[in-house]
């Protein structure tokens, strides 16, 4: 897929671990690495809001855009 | 009237589909048997081909109701929306399709036979009918199967909606 979910990098910048994050913003490991590993299909706003609330970032940090 | 869990349907409806299995089965055994040891009585009348009709129907028939055993069992275990339901539907359908061929083909036989003895025209009727049953049924499970396709694309894009 073109777009590209840069989690782990912003969460390297953050010094945080992904288990940390996960509780956090209140969703399962499992879904996060499903996030960070580029397996999903969609992401919910609630979910982004959450995510750069916690790494103090925008939606942009997080997803790219790559031409295949 | 539930069809689930507690004090419901599911165990009339698995001993129905157990027991129909079974005498699938057991015109498929005993069929092949009585074929192997006489062939006296496979000749070109209508009688003789209407049972050898019947008899490979009974083929289709058990894996149709294979099928379904195998659908209600993981609507039991709650795996509704799985592939092997949707290999179940489509081996569903071509088994009814199948089954009604074969009665179409009996039944355009059983035309073009000279016979006109009462039971003639009364069990060409019925094959007909029999043969439009199995077809719209085939034809049924393709739409519910197509329908069923599109149902776990979306529950996989549900559950890959983080």
């Amino acid at each position: 897929m073109a777009i590209i979910v840069n989690l782990d990098v912003m969460l390297a910048k953050r010094k945080m671990s992904s288990q940390e994050l996960s509780e956090k913003i209140g969703i399962t490991p499992a879904n996060l690495s499903i996030l960070k590993t580029n397996k999903g299909k969609a992401i919910r706003f609630s979910t982004l809001d959450a995510i750069c609330k916690e790494l103090d970032c925008t939606p942009g940090d997080i997803l790219e855009y790559r031409k295949d | 009237m539930k069809i689930l869990g507690k004090k419901s349907l599911s165990t009339v409806i698995k001993i129905f589909l157990w027991i129909l299995l079974t005498i699938c089965l057991m015109v498929v055994i005993l069929g092949g048997i009585v074929v192997i040891h006489d062939f006296s009585f496979l000749n070109s009348s209508n009688t003789s081909r209407s049972l050898i009709i019947l008899y490979l129907s009974s083929w289709p028939a058990g894996v149709l109701i294979a099928q379904f055993i195998g659908i209600f069992k993981s609507l039991e275990n709650n795996y509704v929306f799985d592939k092997k339901n949707l290999k179940r539907l489509r081996i569903s359908y071509i088994s009814s399709i199948i089954m009604g061929l074969m009665y179409l083909i009996n039944s355009i036989m059983l035309f073009f036979s000279q016979e006109d003895e009462n039971w003639v025209i009364v069990y060409m009727l019925l094959t007909y009918i029999i043969t439009l049953v199995f077809l719209i049924f085939g034809v049924g499970l393709i739409v519910l199967s197509e329908i069923y396709k599109k149902a776990i694309k979306y529950k996989e894009e549900n559950d890959l909606t983080i």
